[in-house]
């Protein structure tokens, strides 16, 4: 965070540091975990499909929950973060045994059309460095033997703050849908604006369309900007346009139990589980 | 890291010179290298993919209307005045610096650039006093290019090279340390091309966090009195620079209306 002449505080990355960058910092490494009938394999997982859809937090995972999934939801595989490979002493980790843990940030989902789609889900957030690589991980387990270019569709929503335009705000809504596409992406046309000069997208979201675009793999990004971060109905349901056009509408039967499952997805989330008096 | 050409083309590079930004403070390299795509005739002829890079994706920043998606690191070509020049529009994440840097220098190598130009910048708060009376800006030379790129640029252009000065006084001291803060792998990149036999010359501007476009118009101005990129008298150089569209709203976005 900086704070800029006028006095407000903007989320700018700053380079005010007086340290070389020489050497390497450590981070935590993420990894694709097979999840099996017994138990969680951590061999390198491997999947068939035509259609990959990535979604990167909580409205976007929300949204594939609802409207593309459907019950009982058993994933193939999941994300995680490395717990500590520190050798500290019990009496050091007293406590703080969390740290020797890995944390789930996500899940790979297939849906009923076993083998064409898959689904990863990513609602938790992830450090810049783990996106990058949890980029490609996701692209070395889509089996590219079977067929040789999958298309991928990537959701997310960021907040609207983070849109730039030369417009004033008040002629918008609240949420803005738009598109980014990779190079090689010919399947159908978008129906959303696309998005325009000078905004850029970071974390996963881009990390995979990277990975479209230099392995020329046909990749659309789709992001709503909204005006708040959590699940909200409204928010969720900006994504259901996407339903109605390629390659989405190719693919995804439409979910009749979806606003069951958006309802039940979104009581579930929101409720305070720390609060005693609940 | 490994580099991904847009189409299959002839990339002998040989006697080309690589043009290249550190991620530094005021990200004065970049907004440097910004001006020199805008302004000069490139061709975008591939990308640097590494999971060393922080991704970034966006529209082209060189064209208002849809045209292809920007990367964290892009090469581009200028054929009439054989350049390279890499922008690189993300920083490195912090668990592969290392790594980051021999690739590039494998990459460097690889390709045999006649020359290699960094564009760095360093806190503008660690200059002595005498530094204060002259232009902003010092090189650096790998010691192979000592003799005939860093005499040209001290004796025809009146640049003047960094000193090494003592770590705890930060007096000059031959045996002394470069002292660079906040110019990122500037140094690391520097040693280690000094040792691998690299010809690279790094452009330091000192410069404060802020509102940093003027400082890239010094270095792009000092880069042009070098290698004669753009003409035109010094009053009419600012105007000659192409600032792109994606400088628009570099702020923000305009203040509402409805607040007044």
């Amino acid at each position: 965070m900086m704070a800029t002449f006028f006095g407000e505080v903007l989320p700018i990355f700053s380079r005010a540091v007086v340290d070389d960058e020489d050497e390497d910092v450590p981070v935590r490494e993420v990894f694709i975990v097979r999840e099996t009938a017994e138990e969680a394999t951590y061999d390198q997982p491997n999947f068939d499909c035509q259609l990959l859809v990535v979604a990167v937090g909580p409205s976007a995972s929300t949204f594939v929950e609802a409207y593309i999934l459907s019950r009982p939801l058993l994933p193939v595989a999941s994300v995680q973060v490395r717990g500590s490979d520190k050798d500290d002493t019990d009496d050091q980790l007293s406590g703080l045994k969390f740290r020797k843990q890995s944390i789930t940030l996500g899940h790979f989902y297939h849906t009923h059309l076993q083998d064409k789609v898959l689904c990863c889900i990513v609602p938790e957030k992830l450090l810049p460095e783990q996106s990058t690589a949890l980029g490609e991980k996701i692209f070395s387990c889509v089996n590219r033997t079977c067929f040789t270019k999958p298309v991928v569709v990537i959701l997310t929503s960021l907040h609207m703050c983070e849109y730039k335009t030369q417009k004033n705000f008040d002629e918008h809504q609240n949420i803005i849908l738009r598109a980014l596409n990779s190079s090689t992406y010919t399947v159908g046309r978008l129906n959303q604006p696309y998005l325009e000069q000078p905004n850029t997208i970071s974390g996963l979201a881009a990390a995979v369309l990277s990975e479209c675009e230099v392995r020329e793999i046909p990749g659309v990004l789709f992001v709503c900007y909204t005006d708040m971060l959590d699940s909200d109905p409204s928010h969720v349901q900006a994504f259901i346009p996407l339903l109605e056009q390629h390659p989405l509408k190719s693919f995804v039967i439409p979910n009749e139990e979806a606003e069951a499952n958006l309802k039940n997805l979104l009581m579930q989330r929101t409720r305070d589980w720390g609060n005693l008096y609940m | 890291m490994y580099f991904t050409a847009r189409f299959q083309q002839n990339l002998d590079w040989t006697d080309h010179t690589l043009i290249l930004p550190a991620v530094a403070v005021g990200n004065v390299g970049q907004l440097t290298v910004d001006l020199l795509l805008s302004t000069l005739e490139v061709e975008l002829v591939g990308r640097l993919h590494s999971t060393a890079f922080l991704p970034l994706v966006g529209p082209d920043p060189f064209h208002a209307e849809p045209k292809g998606i920007v990367t964290s690191c892009q090469v581009y070509h200028c054929l009439a005045h054989k350049l390279v020049i890499v922008q690189q529009r993300a920083p490195v994440a912090m668990n592969r610096r290392r790594e980051f840097r021999t690739s590039l220098i494998q990459w460097i190598q690889e390709h045999h650039f006649k020359q290699v130009i960094l564009l760095s910048s360093c806190f503008a708060h660690f200059r002595t006093d005498k530094d204060l009376l002259q232009i902003p800006l010092k090189f650096l030379c790998t010691p192979d290019l000592t003799e005939s790129v860093g005499s040209y640029l001290h004796s025809s252009l009146g640049w003047r090279s960094l000193e090494r000065r003592d770590p705890f006084t930060y007096n000059e001291d031959s045996a002394g340390v470069l002292h660079m803060p906040g110019s990122g792998i500037t140094r690391s990149l520097f040693e280690e091309c000094s040792t691998k036999k690299v010809h690279l010359v790094v452009l330091l501007l000192y410069c404060s966090e802020g509102d940093n476009v003027p400082d890239a118009f010094t270095m792009a101005d000092q880069l042009n009195n070098w290698l004669q990129l753009i003409s035109g008298s010094d009053s009419e150089k600012n105007k000659s620079w192409k600032v792109p569209v994606s400088w628009n709203l570099m702020f923000g976005n305009h203040p509402p209306k409805n607040i007044y």
